[in-house]
């Protein structure tokens, strides 16, 4: 009995000094290697969550502007942007080419060009695709992005970042047709962060 | 309907219009400033390129609406500019144009490029003026002409 | 020079133009292929006829000398070249020189084609020996006046960039002598300058209207303005030969701002035109039409039939354009010597810069036009048709153009024939389409 006393409040102990370590890991951006993160159902609903992340990451709305090339993409179909654009020196095009060049801080709904609050691409540390537009795995986009910003981070982003709130109100085509939106509302996509980052933003193992 | 205090070219504006009016077309048709041009109307050729605060902006796709108290720059204006006018010199100096209609929006993307980078090379060139559609072909000339307004600028050059 | 072209091809009248340039698109091309150094060389000898000075120079008192251009400049240059070519010869100062575009009028049509037109790379073919013989006839009546008021002989007389000098060193700047040289009777002949003496041709020279479109100030036709003025926009099938079976004009109607909505009639089949304040109502209302085509008059034709027929005509033997050599020559040629290639051409869109626009204001019995036209005399032609007047009736302004490509280069003048059809409903107003 005091065996199994001990034991338990060592086994308390390394879960509790784990759990720290986990925590002190994170707040520095690092990912805890797998083995040391206690398999619990948190675990569990946190890649559940973070699969529903993964699915508005990759959709078009979000991951045109998640290129690992020098431009972006553009329409449900993912096409090279027209035009010439390229990614330029800070992610907003070049001089007399810049994103802002169309883009404005609002969608104009009257010529069709989408818009929000700095209109530009995100850096080449957080890229979704490879170099051939090929969406990257469940597993490489969690790596990607834990690598890229801490948990409270990431939900800030989510939550605030006035490119990601555009995606949920993308406003229209010329033509009067809506722009497709992502698989989550908003809320639902804040809410899945939220779950997957006090799940310790647990990744999925590479298949 | 309604009221917009535009500041174009230094000078204050006032102008009563539909807001979803693109920026072009309250230059050309409100304020009778055809210097700016229409090529396509979707922003796929440049000719409608201004500045707005300072950024080369395409003025057939931003309704007047989204302009805000940003100051406006058009072709009429940017000779005030020393860039602008070294750029325009450079232009007629090495004989750039032929129909020249989609001169107004080169000589604002190059005003822009020299603004941002003073010394381009052919790269930056490329990329800058890309976007920039001539069907006369004058890109050739457009490129030796930024780069004789470069050196105008930065070396005080006699080219 | 080339192969001299056999005779019976030079007198290209104005009517067996028009009837090559109406079979299709591709009968003008032929047309435009002609060995054109030739013609021209052989239509100005023996064609003796003498372009009024008059129409194509005149000599402001403030010194500026305006030349017309018997053609559209659409980027080609032509508007500085012709120039260039008068100016040398009638010893013209440079820095005066205005060039302007030619309205549609008898004297400015082609010398060799006899219709108003740029085209087929022949500006300078057909109107060198013109315009030197404009520039040297102006000249002579210069000196002539300047010889007449100094009572001395016109060969005591020279002349320098704008100046005549005559003996006993007199000189008369030419805008002084414009007046009393106007009234001298235009000389038959007149020398030509040895080329050795060309202070202008051959020269580097920059384009006369640079400045202009460097900084915004230089109007092309999209650019007009006049008081009054509506803009039109016309909403065209989908397909060549189709007509509108229903259209609910509702919402186009309720755009602020529109004046009208209406079927005009088509080369081939119908549209549907809107008349607005200005442009982006007109777009606006014209993007909101809702309108059912009727597809029973098309015709059926589809890429791979088209391929079949061109190459069905390809293998048909057609008109000598030109002939080199002797062509009996390549049947005694062993076939392994032959190389024989098929070239495919995808469609290539002309897709000049300017929107095609004209604008035109009818005033029931007289019409006044402005475009960037290619063809001034058959546009005019066309609108008078539409309007039920007379061509001489259409005045008819050339507006600089923003590249042309082929795309203004259409015997049917499509487009004024619906800006007339549109303008037709409207007397006393003008209107732009757009």
């Amino acid at each position: 009995m005091f065996q199994t006393h001990r034991a338990t409040r060592l086994l308390i102990a390394l879960i509790a000094c784990a759990g720290w370590s986990a925590t002190a890991a994170r707040a520095w951006g690092q990912t805890v290697p797998q083995a040391v993160t206690p398999i619990s159902a948190n675990r569990e609903a946190g890649l559940a969550a973070w699969q529903r992340v993964y699915s508005v990451l990759t959709n078009p709305r979000c991951i045109n502007c998640h290129t690992a090339t020098q431009h972006p993409e553009q329409g449900d179909d993912r096409l090279p942007h027209l035009f010439n654009v390229v990614r330029g020196p800070e992610d907003k095009g070049v001089p007399g080419l810049n994103c802002a060049t169309c883009h404005q801080g609002a969608n104009a709904e009257s010529t069709g060009v989408p818009g929000a609050h700095n209109w530009h691409l995100a850096p080449l540390s957080m890229k979704w695709q490879d170099l051939n537009d090929q969406i990257l795995s469940s597993a490489e986009v969690c790596q990607s992005l834990t690598h890229s910003l801490s948990g409270p981070g990431i939900l800030k982003h989510h939550e605030e970042e006035p490119l990601v709130l555009w995606a949920f109100q993308p406003g229209h085509h010329r033509d009067g047709t809506a722009r497709s939106l992502p698989p989550l509302t908003h809320d639902e996509f804040v809410a899945a962060t939220r779950t997957w980052v006090e799940a310790g933003t647990p990744c999925p193992q590479n298949p | 309907m309604q009221t917009y205090n535009l500041t174009v070219n230094g000078e204050r504006k006032k102008v009563t219009t539909d807001p979803s009016t693109p920026l072009l077309w309250v230059l050309r048709d409100e304020l009778k400033m055809t210097g700016t041009k229409y090529g396509c109307g979707i922003a796929s050729c440049g000719a409608c390129t201004i500045h707005l605060a300072g950024v080369a902006t395409r003025s057939c796709v931003v309704p007047v609406s989204l302009v805000g108290d940003r100051p406006i720059v058009t072709i009429e204006g940017i000779g005030q500019d020393p860039v602008g006018r070294a750029v325009q010199e450079a232009w007629v100096s090495e004989d750039v144009v032929q129909c020249g209609y989609c001169q107004s929006g080169q000589i604002m993307g190059a005003v822009a490029l020299l603004k941002g980078v003073p010394k381009p090379t052919d790269r930056n060139i490329e990329q800058s003026m890309g976007g920039n559609i001539c069907r006369c072909g004058t890109y050739v000339r457009i490129r030796a002409a930024i780069k004789a307004a470069s050196q105008q600028l930065h070396e005080g050059g006699t080219r | 020079m080339t192969a001299a072209v056999d005779s019976p091809t030079l007198a290209l009248s104005r009517r067996s133009f028009l009837r090559v340039s109406a079979t299709a698109a591709g009968g003008l091309i032929v047309s435009l292929y002609f060995d054109f150094p030739s013609l021209a060389q052989e239509a100005g000898q023996g064609k003796a006829k003498v372009y009024p000075p008059d129409a194509f120079v005149h000599i402001r008192p403030d010194g500026k000398i305006v030349i017309q251009v018997n053609r559209l400049e659409f980027g080609q240059g032509v508007q500085t070249s012709l120039p260039m070519i008068l100016a040398d010869e009638m010893d013209a100062d440079w820095s005066q020189v205005v060039a302007e575009l030619a309205p549609a009028a008898d004297e400015y049509k082609d010398p060799v084609f006899g219709i108003q037109m740029v085209g087929g790379s022949g500006s300078i073919a057909h109107s060198f020996q013109q315009y030197r013989e404009l520039g040297a006839r102006t000249r002579a009546m210069l000196i002539a006046a300047a010889a007449q008021q100094w009572k001395v002989s016109p060969e005591q007389c020279r002349t320098e960039p704008s100046v005549v000098h005559g003996p006993g060193g007199r000189s008369a700047k030419y805008s002084e002598l414009a007046d009393a040289a106007a009234h001298i009777p235009v000389p038959e002949t007149a020398p030509l300058k040895n080329p050795a003496d060309f202070r202008l041709i051959g020269k580097k020279t920059r384009r006369l209207d640079s400045r202009p479109k460097c900084d915004g100030s230089l109007k092309f036709g999209l650019d007009l303005d006049l008081p009054g003025m509506k803009v039109a926009m016309v909403a065209h099938p989908p397909v060549f030969g189709a007509s509108p079976k229903s259209v609910d004009d509702k919402a186009a109607r309720s755009v602020p701002g529109v004046v009208d909505v209406f079927e005009i009639p088509m080369v081939k089949g119908r549209a549907v035109a809107v008349v607005a304040d200005k442009f982006w109502t007109a777009k606006q209302a014209r993007d909101r039409l809702q309108i059912d085509w009727d597809f029973s008059a098309v015709e059926r034709e589809d890429s791979s039939q088209l391929w079949e027929k061109y190459k069905t005509l390809a293998a048909t033997p057609g008109n000598v354009a030109v002939t080199r050599g002797d062509e009996k020559v390549l049947d005694s040629m062993a076939s392994d010597s032959r190389i024989i290639a098929e070239y495919e051409f995808p469609y290539l869109a002309h897709t000049p810069m300017e929107p095609l626009n004209t604008t035109i204001r009818f005033d029931g019995d007289r019409a006044e036009v402005w475009a960037g036209s290619q063809f001034q005399t058959i546009d005019q032609a066309a609108i008078a048709e539409v309007l039920g007047i007379k061509p001489n009736q259409v005045t008819f302004h050339t507006e600089m153009a923003g590249g042309g490509f082929g795309r203004r280069a259409v015997p049917d003048s499509h487009v004024q024939r619906e800006a007339a059809a549109i303008a037709k409903r409207f007397a006393g107003t003008p209107v732009k389409l757009i």
